[in-house]
């Protein structure tokens, strides 16, 4: 039977590159469905208005947006639409996804992350699992990722330095800014490990891109340069270069068709027109983000799925997981430093890049009353977004009241010039729980009348809890530091650009989506490759991990496709 | 002596300028966007006045006045990709002070002493929605104050020069301002 493509792809972020990029060098036919526009380096400026305060990367909620469902302090649940609020849980839908706008703080899992409830045991209202997979299978693609799309840092000696089968990055380090020596000497005080913290950035020309030129603007901006290592720029540009590769944006995918054995036969989208389109594929893939992955699943019903794709034992969208953590801040206040120092402080450009692993695990009866080893997390170090409408609006809050006036302007000249920040954040796992997931809403439609996803939001009081520790440990060293206001706090709100779950994967259908090769139990033609899979999110941001599993996943396709068509892969991406 | 200097010079502010000498040196004889058509000259009048009252100018420091925040908001409001409910709210909270300062005081808030204006605008701050109105407007002249100067605010980086502020690069051209991209 002939297909249109080998392969359809719906979304090209961090879980679809890797399978473009694969597929397309390989030498088969491609498509990708994005909904959104297809950026380039020369579209993308520091300008906050777009990326920040406008939402110019992601849809207007109000033709498309998301009903939130959370917990009152009585145990009562509310729920809203974010368009009524301020909360929206796009990310960035263009062409290479919200990998266009992430910081790339980049840390692998750990061996026990792969493992957490046979490492760590059960804990009372939370669905741990062992992944179906180990750290051994995920290692050669987390090496792939850093050499392909390109991670740059230096491997020093830690407790829960994680196994690497190249000895070290490569590409060095991103320029650091000096604030990272007053780090490393409070924790050299403090007998602590200070790491560099690996970055999805290019610290000098490869991978026929330009290094970073340190704007000073790195996360949630888009990359002027290419030096961010984002699905497009990394992965998507040479699969279209290949000639295999059918990137269409503006691509709305409304429904995934099946037929009566159960398989995909057809993916419907809706062009910039609003003109409805059908293709079909030997095989598919949805990489959506986690929230629009299920969304799509739950909303393509068909003969042999009722309740949604791949939904008949009623897992897609449960168990839907964020990045749990705190946060912290500190000033470094000039007067406290010499002439030097002060210079050296007010550098701009430059990154930070520090971090703390020393509490991957914590043993702290005190804290948890038990002797047993709990899971920890990572603390990064990271200057204050320099936003300057952000950190402006912030002064306003008074005591019980706006501040305005010169009262206003005063406290503004100081947050600005009489000191540097530093800040924190800390990152543990968000455990998944019963009441953490993604349904339809029966009530809110978006533009082209499909049901919005509703998600429904839920934090473990285990969150809180290694969130505080880490927030109260990175205090300390921002005291250490000389810092004054030091502030530190675990956060129970969910970040809403780091999520994952929804369709975790392992071996029994009635309680996974997806099977280890991140394909669809019961689709045999069906994969998810995007944060969905993890059942659990390690205690650092998912996005590396993403990049590798969605490699691991690609080669398992490519063995299914009958292997390269072509031999190995040579850049052919235009220079200049 | 050019127009800012005019109207710091004038010893009773905004208050004492014709409408249409304040409205006119805060966002020119430019065509209103039809999307702002409803507000009046009295409308563009307490904007000014209470965006110079919440960010005053001084010696050494812009305020609404040297950072264009009245012109930046006509602007804002009168882009294509601004909320319709946006705009109606400043609208709608624009006309409730100016009732309030009618109930309170019997005279245009515009033409309130400042002593007088504040005790109003903290009065307005009580309600929800006047609070919530007061803290859209400062989000505004902050915008103003440091956003890039291709937005019509900021004017020769007046802000970010204030502040001590680098901004990064590459700013954002004319032709790829938000809602044209």
């Amino acid at each position: 039977m002939s297909h249109d493509f080998d392969i359809c792809i719906v979304g090209s972020g961090a879980g679809a590159g890797p399978v473009i990029f694969t597929l397309a060098h390989a030498g088969y036919k491609v498509l990708v469905l994005e909904k959104g526009p297809w950026y380039t380096e020369q579209d993308y400026f520091k300008d906050e208005l777009k990326t920040s305060l406008r939402g110019g990367y992601t849809p207007d909620l109000r033709d498309e947006q998301h009903v939130v469902e959370l917990e009152n302090d009585d145990g009562s649940w509310k729920s809203f639409p974010t368009y009524q609020s301020s909360w929206n849980f796009w990310n960035g839908s263009v062409v290479g996804g919200s990998s266009n706008f992430m910081s790339g703080f980049f840390h692998r899992l750990k061996p026990n992350d792969f493992k957490l409830l046979s490492s760590y045991g059960p804990i009372e209202r939370a669905n741990i699992v062992d992944w179906p997979i180990s750290y051994d299978d995920m290692e050669p693609y987390y090496d792939k990722v850093e050499k392909v799309v390109g991670v740059s840092g230096r491997v020093i000696d830690h407790p829960f330095q994680e196994p690497r089968s190249s000895k070290d990055f490569p590409f060095p380090p991103t320029m650091e800014h000096p604030i990272a020596g007053h780090i490393d000497k409070a924790c050299e005080r403090l007998g602590i490990h200070s790491m560099p913290m690996p970055r999805a950035i290019l610290s000098q020309p490869a991978l026929n891109r330009k290094s970073c030129v340190y704007s000073g603007y790195c996360g949630s901006y888009g990359c002027a340069t290419g030096a961010k290592s984002s699905s497009r720029v990394a992965l998507i540009d040479s699969a279209v270069a290949t000639g295999n590769c059918d990137l269409r944006p503006h691509a709305m995918v409304t429904h995934i068709h099946s037929d009566q054995s159960g398989k995909v036969n057809a993916v419907e989208y809706i062009d910039k027109k609003g003109q409805q389109h059908a293709v079909d594929a030997r095989l598919y893939v949805i990489a959506a983000q986690a929230i629009e992955t299920s969304r799509l699943l739950l909303n393509s019903s068909g003969p042999k799925h009722p309740d949604g794709l791949g939904n008949n034992t009623h897992q897609v969208g449960k168990n839907l997981i964020f990045a749990g953590g705190g946060a912290g801040s500190g000033r470094l206040t000039y007067d406290k430093f010499s002439p030097e120092q002060v210079a050296d402080l007010k550098q701009f450009g430059t990154f930070v890049n520090r971090s703390i692993q020393d509490w991957y695990e914590i043993s702290d009866k005190d804290m948890f009353k038990t002797t047993a080893p709990q899971k920890g997390g990572t603390i990064d170090f990271v200057h204050l977004h320099p936003n300057p409408v952000a950190r402006a609006s912030r002064q306003t809050r008074g005591d019980g009241q706006l501040l305005w006036g010169k009262p206003l302007k005063d406290r503004i000249k100081e947050h600005f010039t009489e000191g540097r920040y530093i800040k924190v954040e800390a990152f543990c796992d968000w455990l998944p729980t019963d009441n953490s997931h993604v349904t339809l809403d029966p009530e809110v439609k978006d533009k082209w009348g499909l049901p919005v996803a509703r998600i429904k939001v839920d934090v473990h009081v285990q969150n809180l809890k290694v969130g505080w520790y880490l927030a109260n440990k990175s205090a300390d060293v921002m005291r250490e530091m000389g810092a004054d206001n030091v502030l530190a706090f675990a956060s129970g709100v969910p970040p809403t650009n780091l999520v994952a779950g929804g369709c975790r994967f392992g071996t029994d259908p009635q309680t996974s989506v997806l099977n280890p090769d991140c394909q669809v139990h019961d689709v045999e033609n069906l994969y998810v490759t995007d944060g969905s899979f993890m059942p659990t999110g390690g205690s650092v941001p998912h996005t590396w991990t993403i990049y590798a599993n969605a490699f691991r996943v690609a080669d398992k396709i490519l063995a299914r496709l009958g292997g390269n068509k072509k031999t190995e892969y040579e850049p052919t991406r235009k220079t200049g | 002596m050019d127009r800012r200097d005019f109207l710091l010079s004038s010893s009773t502010g905004l208050a004492a300028l014709s409408i249409p000498a304040v409205v006119s040196a805060a966002i020119g004889d430019k065509l209103l966007f039809p999307e702002v058509e409803k507000f009046t000259q009295q409308d563009w009048l307490t904007l000014a006045t209470v965006q110079n009252h919440l960010f005053p100018s001084e010696e050494h420091a812009p305020g609404a006045l040297e950072i264009n925040a009245l012109h930046y908001l006509h602007n804002f409001l009168g882009n294509p990709a601004t909320d319709p409910v946006d705009i109606q709210f400043i609208l709608s909270g624009t006309h409730s002070l100016q009732q309030f300062a009618k109930q309170n005081h019997s005279i245009p808030f515009a033409q309130l002493a400042i002593d007088e204006r504040e005790k109003l605008l903290r009065k307005f701050e009580q309600q929800p929605e006047g609070r919530r109105w007061l803290t859209n407007i400062l989000n505004y002249i902050l915008e103003s104050l440091l956003t890039d100067p291709v937005y019509g605010g900021n004017p020769e980086q007046i802000g970010w020069k204030w502040l001590e502020h680098r901004a990064g690069e590459p700013r954002p051209p004319a032709n790829k301002r938000y809602w044209l991209l």
